[in-house]
């Protein structure tokens, strides 16, 4: 549109009506998305209102009391509250940079491999972790960092470290490293996905042209490729910001224990300690959940505003 | 043609649905009435290895095939049980949408006033006491069990549920449990240096364990803390000499302590949060000398190697079955087992430290080594233990326009002593083949589930003994509400694996009152202060108190115990014992 008005051309006015007349399959093909956005979406957020209710299954939402911001100065209030955030915000910040670049990298990687057939192959094994259960993934943890476990064998004969349990650690980082750790062996092929595919559309010309002037694989890498896909890199960061405050709940739940809650606590296991050991407190818990809402959308715009301004790219 | 074709499979059809109608009723299927057929919700599923649907169990078939009340008439039930690990989720979709089975199985539902106070429930004062003869004998006769039954509301007293009870108190399903065999091969009389000798006398009986060991307490069982701690010397002992590595005597829960009593009321009684003392008060026992006591006596033992180095990392484990690879493979000394690792059960015979094993359960030892004079020989008040009581069913408001006064009397009849037998044992031989099905049979119970002993008592048929799987819930009705029998069944236990049993039984609890009547009966907003409490202060415990032991911080240390009082004090706990205080003064437990 701006392209347009910049030209000096405006397209014809044209009325709803007359627009749906002629175009009637394609506002029926947006329908159901239209649909399922406003059913799945916008319809559960009037949940809002039980963070601050006293809500109780029985009344329901128009017969639970209002008690206004009482779940938040409980969550707030809580002796713990303050190590939980601060591990959500460690966590996430190691999420979003170590976590962040290794899909980047691994596709990078994956694009200076000249064999397609091995590519590939390499490709598909590292999307399986993806599909393996929490449960499954942690319980592979739990016994290679155990203390007889081979990777705590191997840190202990190989670069003589202590032989224990290394969950057990509440050293700072130690159960920041095994999480984020965890996180990129599951995730690392998954996320390349979209880096692999903006590796792709990049035009082969570039790298002839490169290749002619005599610029060595690592020299196309990164002068070619790299800022080809910084787009698609600047949309991924983006959108990473906006979740990574939602550190990872079922993971978490699974690795801690009460001797390391003081670097493993996060503000997901922390709510659910809070509002789920003695009974229900949904309350609490949409507390929470708004509170982590608002803080990622507010990250979201951040990051979406400043990569606007230092890389004139944006999400939106 | 056509037409022949027709009426040959409109004959067919014909014959498939009389045949199908015929099977129904050759399998039990009731001739109820709509306004005598019920829905039940039930918490759990059964075994499927015997049958898929709980309406196929035999005993439920035998009593549907009877007609109930003054009408007579036949009643029938149809199931419904949420998959399993969605049960929580079932039962609030359920809440949440108004839509209630005819009975409620209440084993995880909100307490009963909350219930009825949001219309859920019926009130059945009147249909108990016209329709339940049974029912309320039972309940007038046993005063422990009428106070988790009848509630006040507004002033009168209701009948809220159909509870299950039990006839007598019945045997707890774990408790403490150490190596007896090592006491006799590694130890050494207290009091004359010698020996102990004993053995199996029957090498397949594995409840044929005798010998001659004396405690330093001066009995053939431990009593005291000290005996424990005589004990744990003699397993450091018994696993040096058997070369087991990274050995312990003894595991404890993960966090270090267990909220609800064990071991932590051995030091003078109580639990780390609230409990009633002797003379009737609501005390808190998170920051009483006698946690100190427990504190120091672990930070001890933990000390001395005898307790589990790795208990804080055992999270996942359930309170029965810590560190179960250990415990199974021979390796501990003293742990908290169920009733399946008594006596010799637990041998493998694979020459490894299981070999010879003789398990021998114990109660919960009294102090008389830690803390102050307060926290010394007093008996502990606060253990796990069994009760009258057991799941409340509800008849819920969906059943109004049924007939209620049928199905009060159907249930009933599960509180009088053939009722009961059915429900605890399953069927005779004759009720059995009555109730056409062939589960009883197929499973070797032809003659039934029991037979009758000489003195009256009821003995369990030997398949159902030897059975390690569920074939006794199978055959019984234990999904209904009713009366287990418990002394008037012969289970065939030995004498030493019933003395074990009994061990765990020696103390009562006087002072836990979690999940009694103390708190069913609480309001919704004092219940909801009082949970709220107590999540944040065994949330610092569980945190705090395996630093305690660990040694990370010192309960000996007056400045880390009063860090500990004081953080304890800021959650307010003041406040939940006032809430608990009359309602602990009104109802009895």
């Amino acid at each position: 549109m701006a392209a347009n008005t910049r030209s000096g051309y405006r397209a014809p006015k044209v009325s709803w009506g007359r627009d749906f007349k002629r175009n009637w399959p394609v506002y029926v093909m947006f329908l159901p998305a239209l649909i399922m956005t406003v059913v799945l979406h916008y319809i559960p957020m009037f949940g809002i209102v039980m963070a601050f209710q006293d809500y109780e299954v029985i009344k329901g939402v128009f017969g639970s009391e209002w008690v206004g911001l009482e779940n938040f100065r409980t969550l707030f209030g809580g002796a713990e509250f303050p190590t939980a955030l601060r591990n959500t915000i460690c966590i996430a910040l190691i999420k979003c940079t170590v976590g962040f670049v290794m899909p980047i990298i691994f596709a990078c990687l994956l694009s200076l491999l000249k064999s397609r057939r091995y590519k590939r192959t390499v490709q598909t094994f590292s999307y399986l972790p993806n599909f393996v259960a929490a449960v499954i993934v942690c319980s592979l943890v739990t016994e290679f960092v155990a203390k007889d476990g081979p990777i705590t064998l191997l840190l202990s004969r190989v670069f003589g470290l202590a032989n224990q349990n290394w969950l057990a650690s509440d050293t700072i980082p130690v159960f920041w490293i095994i999480y984020v750790v965890m996180g990129i062996w599951q995730g690392i092929g998954w996320g390349s996905i979209m880096y692999v595919a903006a590796i792709a559309t990049v035009s082969g010309d570039f790298y002839e042209a490169a290749a002619i002037d005599g610029a060595t694989r690592m020299q196309r890498l990164f002068k070619i490729t790299i800022p080809c896909i910084m787009p698609t890199i600047v949309m991924m960061f983006v959108l990473n910001i906006g979740l990574s405050f939602s550190v990872g709940f079922d993971s978490i739940l699974l690795l801690y224990m009460p001797s390391t809650y003081n670097v493993a606590d996060t503000i997901y296991t922390y709510t659910y300690r809070m509002a789920f050991t003695s009974g229900a407190n949904y309350g609490l818990s949409a507390a929470s959940g708004l509170f982590q809402s608002i803080v990622g959308t507010c990250l979201l715009l951040a990051s979406n505003y400043l990569s606007k301004k230092v890389s004139d790219s944006s999400l939106f | 043609m056509r037409g022949l074709w027709k009426k040959m499979t409109a004959a067919a059809l014909c014959a498939v649905t009389a045949v199908s109608t015929a099977a129904c009723g050759a399998g039990g299927g009731s001739s109820a009435s709509a306004e005598n057929t019920y829905s039940v919700w039930l918490y759990s599923a059964q075994d499927a290895s015997y049958y898929t649907d709980y309406s196929e169990n035999p005993a439920l078939q035998y009593v549907q095939s009877k007609t109930w009340g003054s009408e007579e008439k036949a009643v029938a039930l149809e199931f419904l049980v949420p998959p399993s690990g969605s049960e929580q989720d079932n039962y609030q979709t359920m809440v949440a949408s108004g839509e209630y089975p005819d009975v409620l199985m209440g084993a995880i539902s909100d307490p009963a006033p909350i219930l009825y106070e949001n219309g859920i429930i019926m009130d059945l004062t009147d249909y108990v006491e016209e329709y339940m003869p049974n029912y309320t004998a039972f309940l007038e006769a046993h005063e422990d069990f009428r106070a988790n039954v009848v509630y006040e509301i507004d002033g009168e007293e209701k009948i809220l549920s159909i509870t299950a009870a039990n006839e007598d108190y019945p045997y707890y399903f774990c408790g403490p449990q150490y190596r007896r065999d090592w006491i006799v091969k590694y130890g050494t009389n207290p009091e004359t240096g010698e020996a102990f000798t004993g053995g199996y006398t029957d090498p397949e009986d594995p409840d044929s364990w005798e010998d001659d060991v004396v405690f330093p307490s001066g009995g053939t069982e431990p009593v005291y803390i000290s005996d424990w701690e005589w004990m744990f010397g003699i397993f450091t002992r018994a696993q040096a000499d058997l070369g087991i590595e990274d050995s312990y005597s003894m595991s404890v829960y993960y966090p270090g302590f267990s909220w609800s009593g064990g071991l932590c009321s051995s030091f003078g009684g109580g639990v780390p949060v609230w409990y009633k003392n002797t003379d009737g008060e609501v005390v808190f026992g998170g920051d009483s000398e006698q946690m100190r006591a427990y504190l120091e006596c672990l930070n001890t033992w933990y000390a001395n190697g005898w307790l589990d180095q790795e208990f804080n990392e055992r999270t996942s484990d359930s309170f029965y079955a810590i560190d179960d690879t250990s415990v199974r493979q021979g390796e501990v000394g003293l742990w908290v087992g169920s009733q399946g690792q008594l006596g010799g059960r637990m041998d493998l015979n694979d020459g490894g430290y299981t070999e010879g094993i003789c398990s021998y359960g114990c109660a919960w030892p009294i102090n008389d080594v830690y803390g102050t004079e307060e926290c010394k020989y007093v008996e502990p008040d606060c253990v796990p233990a069994t009760s009258l009581s057991g799941t409340p069913y509800f008849i819920t408001t969906a059943a109004e326009g049924k007939d209620i006064a049928t199905l009060c009397s159907f249930l009933d009849y599960f509180y009088s002593e053939e009722g009961a037998l059915i429900r605890t044992l399953g069927l005779s031989g004759e009720q059995a083949a009555e109730s056409g099905s062939s589960l009883y049979e197929e499973w070797g119970l032809a003659d039934g589930a029991y037979s009758v002993g000489d003195d009256g008592r009821y003995i369990k048929s030997d398949v159902l003994v030897s059975d390690s799987g569920n074939l006794q819930i199978a055959c019984n009705l234990e999904k209904l509400p009713g009366i287990t029998l418990i002394s008037s069944v012969d289970n065939g236990y030995a004498d030493t694996y019933e003395a074990s049993l009994a061990s765990w039984l020696k103390y009562k609890n006087t002072g836990f009152f979690q999940g009694s009547a103390v708190t069913n009966n609480m309001t919704n907003e004092d219940a909801g202060v009082c949970d709220d409490i107590r999540t944040r202060v065994l949330d610092y415990m569980t945190i705090h108190a395996p630093e305690m032991i660990t040694g990370a911080t010192d309960p000996f240390d007056d400045g880390d115990w009063n860090t500990w009082s004081t953080m304890l004090q800021k959650y307010n706990y003041q406040k939940a014992t006032e809430i608990y205080q009359p309602y602990a003064d009104q109802y009895t437990f």
